[in-house]
C-alpha cells in the first residue's frame, strides 16, 4: 500500500525540467513499452511503465534509489512502439541525471581502464554507443598522461570497448580478456573432441529451448555466453581453432533489436573482415559465421547450430595446425 | 626547346625522386637555418652504396647528406609515436616543430596518427610527396608528385588474383609454407607506425591469446590478429613487408584488409582527415557485412 502522503508532487516537475524528461507528462501507462522491452524479457522485475508511473506519481526516493532506472540500455525498441511517441530512454536518462546529482551510482559492471597501459588511441571512445568514454589528461606518478576515462553512470556494460581496444587496456568486469579466455579454455579442454563453438550474446537468448541448448549443448558443440556480440574479438575465434574447433558460430541480436545499439552491427562487420582474411589464408570463411537470433527466431538456436555443423561436415576437417592433417 | 617550354618544365612539380632531392636539401637547409624546425627527419646515405638509413638532422650544414630514392621505403612516422617517440614529452621543451619527409604512404599514416590524436599537426612540418590517390593531409612543402608510391599500395593485385583463383586447400598450402617461415621476430610490428601500443597482445601472458612458439597455427594467428588490430587503420604503406627478413608477402594481407574495409565500412584510412577514425570497424555502414 502506498499512501498518497508519500507522493512528492514536485518530483514529476523536476524530471520534466531535465532534457528529455518533459515527455513524462504524456505517458498514459498503457504498458506497450514493457511488452517490447528486451531487458524485461531477461528480468521480469524490470518494467519501464512502472518506473514512469512512479515518477509521475512523485515517488521520488523509490524511483531514485531503484536499480531499475539503470537497467535501460537505450536500445529504443520501445520508442517506435509507444503510442504517445515517448522516447522512454530519454526519460530514463533524465531520471538518472537527478539520481546522479543525489549521489546514487550505477550498480553492476562497468568498463575499467588500466591507465598504465592505455595509449589514448581513442578506439574505445569512438566505439562506445553511449559516449561514456572520454580521453582525458590525468596525473600518473606525478606526470601527465592522456588516457581513456569511463563515466560509470553512462556505461551500460556492453564490452564493445573491451573488444576494440588494441592494447588490452579497457575491460568489462565479468567479461575481461582473462575471464573470457578462462571460459574458453574450460569449455574446450585439451581433450575436447567437439567441432563447433557457439558464442552467443546474453540478450539474444529468450526462449526456454534456446537457453536449455546453451546450458546443455549436444555432443560436439560448446556454447559460451558474452555480454554482447560486439564483445567478440578475433582471438576468441583463433583460440577455438587452437582447441580443435572446426568452426565458430557467433550469435547476436537483430540489428534493430540490439540491446547495446551498435553491438551486433559491429560484430557482423568485424567477423566479415575476419572471415575474408581467414579465407585468403586458406581457412574457409564459412567456418566463422555470424548469425542473428531475432525475437522472431525464438527456439531456433539448435537449428542454427545444426546448420553450421552440417556446413562443417561439408567443408571437411580443418587443418589449422598446417600439418597436412589433424594431429 | 623554347624558353617557354623550359619555363613550364620548371613550374611543374618534380615527378621523380631524383628531381625532388635537390629541393628537399634546399628546403631542409632553409627550415633549419631559419629556426623554423628543430630537426629534419629524413634519410641519409650509409657507407654501403644503395643502402640508406633514417636520420634526424639538426644542423643546416648536414642537409647535403639527405637523399631521396626508392631505398627510402621506411615509414618515418613510426619515429614520432610510441614510448620513445620524438614528439613525446613536454611540448614546451621544443621551441620549434619537427620536419618529416613523407612519401604518399607516410602522409596517409600521418593522417591516421592525427585522427588518433597521437601527434599534433602544429608539431610537424610535412615535406610531402603525393601521388594520384586521395590523401587527407596537405603537405606544408610539396616535394613532388609521383604516379604511384614506390612501396606499399596495390603492388600485389596480380598475386591476390592468383591466390583467389586457387582452391581453399591450395591457398592453405601456399600460405602454410610461408607461415612456416615466419621467425616471429616482430619486425613487422616494430616498424609499423600504427603499432604504438606500449604493451602488445602478442607479449601478453595473462591471458596468452597467441602461442609464442613459431608454429604454423600460431604464426597465422599472430599475422591475423595483427591485421585485425589494423582494421580501418592500416594505410598499406608497405613498411611491414619491407622489414620482414623472411620476405613474407605481408602486403597481400594489408591490401586485402584495405579492400575489405573499403567494402564493409566504406572507409579508406588516411584518405580524408576530416572523417572520424574507423575504430577497428565500429564505423560500419548499416546493412553491410551481412552474411
Amino acid at each position: 500500500m502506498i499512501k498518497s502522503t508519500a507522493f512528492d508532487k514536485s518530483f514529476p516537475k523536476e524530471v520534466m525540467a531535465e532534457p528529455g524528461g518533459e515527455q513524462l507528462v504524456v505517458c498514459s501507462s498503457c504498458g506497450t513499452c514493457a511488452a517490447a522491452c528486451v531487458v524485461r524479457q531477461q528480468n521480469p522485475e524490470y518494467n519501464p511503465r512502472r518506473i514512469l508511473r512512479m515518477a509521475a506519481l512523485g515517488l521520488r526516493e523509490k524511483v531514485l534509489s531503484s536499480e531499475e532506472i539503470w537497467q535501460c540500455s537505450a536500445c529504443d525498441d520501445c520508442y517506435p512502439r509507444c503510442p504517445k511517441g515517448i522516447h522512454i530512454s530519454e526519460v530514463m536518462g533524465a531520471i538518472r541525471q537527478i539520481a546522479i546529482r543525489e549521489g546514487y551510482t550505477r550498480p553492476g559492471a562497468t568498463a575499467q581502464v588500466n591507465v598504465n597501459r592505455c595509449v589514448a588511441c581513442g578506439m574505445c571512445a569512438a566505439a562506445c554507443p553511449y559516449e561514456a568514454i572520454k580521453l582525458e589528461e590525468i596525473m600518473i606518478r606525478r606526470s601527465p598522461k592522456r588516457v581513456a576515462q569511463v563515466d560509470p553512470n553512462l556505461c551500460a556494460g556492453c564490452g564493445i570497448c573491451n573488444a576494440v581496444c588494441p592494447s588490452g587496456s579497457i575491460s568489462l568486469e565479468g567479461y575481461t580478456d582473462r575471464e573470457v579466455h578462462d571460459v574458453l579454455l574450460e569449455a574446450m579442454p585439451p581433450d575436447w573432441s567437439g567441432r563447433l563453438l557457439v558464442i552467443i550474446c546474453n540478450w539474444s537468448l529468450h526462449a526456454g529451448s534456446d537457453i536449455t541448448f546453451a546450458e546443455n549443448p549436444p555432443e560436439g558443440v560448446q556454447v559460451i555466453r558474452v555480454s554482447c556480440s560486439g564483445r567478440v574479438t578475433p582471438t576468441f575465434v583463433t583460440t577455438a581453432f587452437d582447441r580443435g574447433a572446426e568452426g565458430v558460430l557467433v550469435v547476436g541480436c537483430d540489428e534493430e533489436e540490439c540491446h547495446y545499439r551498435e553491438g551486433s552491427r559491429i560484430a557482423s562487420g568485424r567477423l566479415q573482415v575476419l572471415g575474408s582474411l581467414l579465407d585468403m589464408m586458406g581457412v574457409d570463411a564459412a567456418r566463422v559465421r555470424f548469425t542473428r537470433l531475432t525475437s522472431l527466431d525464438r527456439g531456433k538456436l539448435p537449428t542454427m547450430a545444426q546448420e553450421q555443423q552440417a556446413q562443417l561436415s561439408e567443408l571437411g576437417p580443418l587443418d589449422w595446425k598446417g600439418t597436412g592433417g589433424r594431429s | 626547346m623554347s624558353d617557354r617550354g623550359n619555363h613550364q618544365d620548371a613550374m611543374r612539380a618534380a615527378q621523380t625522386l631524383a628531381e625532388m632531392q635537390p629541393l628537399l636539401r634546399e628546403t631542409a637547409h632553409h627550415l633549419l637555418s631559419e629556426g623554423q624546425v628543430h630537426g629534419v627527419l629524413g634519410f641519409c646515405e650509409t657507407v654501403t652504396p644503395g643502402v640508406v638509413t633514417p636520420c634526424l638532422l639538426r644542423q643546416p650544414s648536414e642537409c647535403q647528406k639527405l637523399v631521396l630514392n626508392t631505398a627510402c621505403y621506411h615509414n618515418l612516422a613510426g619515429y614520432l609515436v610510441g614510448p620513445d617517440g620524438l614528439l613525446k614529452g613536454a611540448r614546451a621543451e621544443r621551441n620549434a616543430p619537427l620536419a618529416i619527409v613523407a612519401r604518399p604512404g607516410v602522409l596517409r599514416t600521418l593522417v591516421v596518427l592525427l585522427q588518433e590524436q597521437q601527434i599534433v599537426r602544429e608539431d610537424i612540418v610535412v615535406l610531402g610527396i603525393t601521388d594520384n590517390t586521395p590523401i587527407g593531409l596537405k603537405p606544408d612543402v610539396l616535394l613532388g608528385e609521383l604516379d604511384r608510391d614506390f612501396v606499399g599500395g596495390s603492388q600485389h593485385e596480380e598475386l591476390i588474383a592468383r591466390l583467389q583463383a586457387m582452391s581453399t586447400a591450395e591457398r592453405a598450402a601456399w600460405w602454410n609454407a610461408r607461415f612456416a617461415q615466419c621467425v616471429r621476430c616482430y619486425a613487422c610490428r616494430q616498424v609499423c607506425p600504427l603499432c604504438y601500443c606500449e604493451q602488445c597482445v602478442v607479449d601478453e601472458n595473462l591471458p596468452q591469446w597467441i602461442d609464442k612458439s613459431d608454429s604454423v597455427a600460431s604464426n597465422r594467428t599472430f599475422l591475423l590478429v595483427r591485421a585485425m588490430h589494423l582494421m580501418g587503420r592500416c594505410v598499406n604503406c608497405g613498411a611491414c613487408e619491407a622489414a620482414c627478413p623472411m620476405h613474407l608477402p605481408l602486403g597481400v594481407l594489408t591490401t586485402l584488409l584495405g579492400k575489405e574495409v573499403q567494402t564493409t565500412l566504406a572507409f579508406v584510412p588516411g584518405s580524408d582527415g576530416t572523417q572520424a577514425p574507423a575504430a577497428l570497424g565500429c564505423r560500419i555502414v548499416a546493412g553491410r557485412g551481412e552474411e
